[in-house]
């Protein structure tokens, strides 16, 4: 037998207007909004649904199908009907006009029985694209999935990798018109509850119109005022899981194929997904080549500027004079010329973003090749500071992360302003200053620069260097009370 | 923000930007000549050229100049000169037979003061001046005594720096030799004996190096019949100096042995020569200990 609904689940509509009218009046009777009404018996269905984000068949062969010879029942046994026997598993008794709407707009077909009877059936559109392979953080071993625009699908990635029912979920919806479903995800017993807290409170003070991306999300949670992210994404399932397992916080957003992982440490940005899909010899030397290249990036074009103007004496003779017969027929000082060739390369780097991929290899090959072969040519930029130049933007480009790489950027330009004034001394100058930054940003009360300041010994094998895992069992201690990972 | 105004005030305070200069706008020079041509200091700078193609053995051009004293000679250099004097990088400096003693204090306050050289170049003394810079290139004869003093330990490399720790610890300085007549070529040490020059050859240069323990390796024959040698490799020389005692050691390798000596017998006839060349220089009690490898018969 079916269940019986309650006095209490029917609503009246206390207004004038009947449901369908105001609805009608607030989208300003929108194309897309469906209207139809069927008269079964003594009974009226109206049925309500927005056609771009609802899938028509779903409506024919769930609902108009199951309803068409229901012309005899009474109105409350309708309801019940209806709400026990519709094949779907996500139907809900609506009590008000604002949650009407709200299901309306999240894809559900609404059924308005007599006018003051209300349910709604999910009948949502599948718009997201499938499960595909992520575009910035590719991996040679280990998984390829990666998180889509479906907030669904994105929970399930993960919930498919960690079948726990410690795994909790805190849902919000926030934007006052997108009403972005967005949750945070922990493991109960791993996480620390203040944590959870701290972050739940953060989005509950959430008020903006709209949520789009995940992005919309990072100056809500990042309050450091470091140049370098203090919030780390990823579209990567495993890296995901592997934070959770950590006892970090993840925070997903539905239409973001990108998953926020809360804390962040410095040390994050030099870690990746596959790094423990490999043997740790392997790991530590590609760390370290990461760590090399990012102090190429940040230090070798003020290193060059501070060595042709202020430190000419700190390189050999055969050294200054290459330098200096390469730099004899340009007009610009070092720093002109090293300010120009960094802003072609990011010019040159937008546009190999921005335009489609058909047309890459041309803005490459005139933009890279032609121009830069013609500029030393036309004795517009030394030879020397091209490849420094270049050498210094590829290595920025090792970091896993778009918002490391973005913060190597003004890293790079401080130094080669203080390099071009003080020479080594505004170097050490910006060191300083770039290590005074990064001793006193936090990321959710955490310390950025752990486990190097404040120091843990421990935390160093799994540092720039990773020692194998029998050597290192235990969580960081700092994100976790539950300090076993492996017997 | 006032303690951002104040940082950047003070650093502007404590340094500044008078450092800055582009390398296009400077005028390297690698090698000074210094010698006295009537009471007047004549110098030769070398200057490396503008456009080069050989960055190890750079093209270089002479400029002449005289002053009275060396700061005005050096710094009359400079109306010749559309460029910045640049001194870091000076490799070589080559004194002519015709400074003295009186004029070696002069040289060496004027890099003393000069805050811009390093205290690690070769300092020379040559016979021709204008030969030596104009015909040889300054890698040529920093290799010279390079090479010497490592494979045979035949010179001594001196630097600016041991020119003025000696001069002021009154301590004979002792300067690599060379000359320029048809061809560059190295010719033992000279140092001051009383404001004049005193020469030492080459082969006695070995001895005074195992007094300042500055052996290197070198080869040694002794004749023991008619066309009959034996040669001798020294491998490594320690020389630890006691107040009243010189304690040598070393380690020998026998090359050839044509007179087939006995391991005692090389050892006494190679310390014998030794003490007797070292007791000509020092009144020191010598011992040496050696560590004898090759062939030789037992």
């Amino acid at each position: 037998m079916y269940e019986k609904l309650n006095k209490e689940d029917t609503i009246t509509n206390g207004d004038k207007m009947t449901y369908i009218e105001r609805l009608k009046n607030d989208s300003n009777n929108d194309d897309d909004y469906i209207y139809k009404t069927i008269k079964l018996g003594k009974n009226t269905i109206d049925i309500v649904n927005i056609e771009t984000i609802t899938s028509s068949s779903d409506i024919n062969n769930f609902i108009l199908k199951r309803i068409s010879f229901l012309d005899n029942l009474k109105v409350n046994d309708l309801i019940d009907y209806l709400y026990n026997y519709l094949p779907t598993t996500s139907i809900n008794k609506i009590k008000d006009y604002e949650a009407l709407k709200d299901k309306l707009l999240n894809g559900y077909t609404i059924l308005i029985i007599n006018q003051n009877n209300i349910l709604a059936v999910e009948t949502r559109r599948d718009l997201t694209r499938g499960v595909s392979t992520s575009d910035y953080e590719k991996t040679i071993l280990g998984p390829k999935d990666a998180f889509i625009e479906h907030y669904n699908t994105n929970l399930g990635l993960i919930r498919r990798r960690i079948k726990d029912v410690n795994l909790h979920i805190k849902t919000f919806n926030l934007g006052r018109y997108t009403k972005t479903k967005t949750s945070i995800l922990y493991i109960n017993g791993i996480c620390k509850k203040e944590l959870v807290d701290r972050i739940s409170n953060d989005l509950e003070k959430i008020d903006i119109d709209g949520i789009i991306d995940s992005n919309y999300l990072k100056k809500y949670l990042n309050t450091s005022k470091s140049l370098f992210p203090t919030i780390k994404q990823t579209e990567r399932p495993d890296l995901a899981s592997e934070a959770l397992l950590e006892g970090k916080i993840l925070i997903l957003v539905d239409n973001s194929p990108e998953v926020i992982i809360l804390p962040t440490f410095f040390i994050d940005f030099f870690h990746t997904s596959d790094d423990y899909y490999q043997k740790s010899l392997n790991t530590t030397f590609i760390r370290l080549i990461r760590l090399i290249a990012f102090l190429i990036a940040i230090f070798l074009p003020a290193i060059y500027v501070s060595l042709t103007t202020h430190n000419k004496d700190s390189m050999p003779i055969s050294l200054l004079l290459s330098f200096k017969t390469q730099r004899l027929s340009v007009p610009f000082p070092a720093f002109m010329e090293a300010i120009l060739m960094i802003i072609a390369f990011e010019i040159l780097r937008e546009t190999d973003i921005r335009i489609p991929s058909s047309m890459g290899s041309a803005v490459s090959i005139l933009g890279g090749l032609v121009l830069g072969d013609a500029a030393v040519n036309a004795g517009i930029v030394s030879p020397i500071m091209i490849i420094v130049v270049a050498i210094s933007a590829i290595s920025g480009l090792l970091m896993p992360s778009i918002e490391a790489v973005n913060s190597v950027r003004w890293y790079r330009f401080l130094l080669i302003i203080l390099a071009s004034i003080f020479g080594y001394y505004g170097i050490f100058l910006g060191i300083i200053l770039i290590l005074t930054n990064l001793t006193s940003t936090k990321s959710e009360d955490k310390d950025y620069l752990y486990p190097f300041a404040p120091i843990n010994i421990k935390e160093q094998l799994d540092g720039f260097i990773k020692l194998p895992s029998k050597n290192k069992k235990q969580r960081n201690p700092i994100l976790s009370d539950n300090k076993v990972r492996e017997k | 923000m006032k303690k951002f105004l104040l940082i950047i005030i003070f650093l502007f305070l404590i340094t500044g930007c008078d450092s800055y200069i582009e390398l296009n706008d400077l005028a390297i020079i690698n090698t000074i000549g210094i010698e006295k041509v009537n009471d007047k200091y004549h110098i030769l700078i070398s200057l490396i050229d503008e456009e080069i193609e050989n960055t190890m053995e750079p093209s270089t051009t002479i400029k002449e100049i005289e002053g009275d004293n060396l700061n005005q000679a050096i710094n009359d250099l400079s109306l010749k000169l559309s460029k910045k004097i640049y001194l870091s990088h000076l490799d070589l400096l080559v004194i002519n037979e015709t400074i003295k003693n009186n004029d070696l204090e002069t040289i060496i306050n004027f890099f003393l003061n000069n805050n811009e050289t390093r205290e690690d170049f070769l300092v020379v003394i040559t016979d021709n001046l204008k030969n030596t810079l104009e015909k040889t290139k300054f890698k040529e004869i920093n290799n010279l005594i390079e090479n010497n003093k490592q494979e045979n330990s035949k010179t001594i490399y001196t630097t600016i720096s041991d020119v003025i720790k000696n001069f002021y610890q009154k301590e004979n300085i002792y300067f690599p030799y060379v000359t320029y007549q048809e061809s560059l070529s190295l010719d033992g040490l000279i140092t001051y004996i009383n404001n004049s020059y005193k020469k030492i050859k080459s082969d006695d240069v070995i001895y005074l190096n195992y007094l300042f323990d500055n052996i290197d390796t070198y080869k040694i024959s002794y004749k023991c019949d008619d066309n009959k040698y034996i040669y001798l490799n020294i491998l490594t020389s320690k020389t630890t100096t006691l107040e009243k005692e010189l304690i040598i050691t070393n380690e020998l390798k026998v090359i050839t042995n044509d007179c087939k000596l006995k391991k005692k017998d090389i050892n006494t006839l190679f310390n014998d020569n030794l003490t007797s060349n070292l007791k000509k220089i020092t009144n020191k009690k010598i011992t040496i200990k050696n560590t004898i490898r090759g062939t030789y018969e037992n």
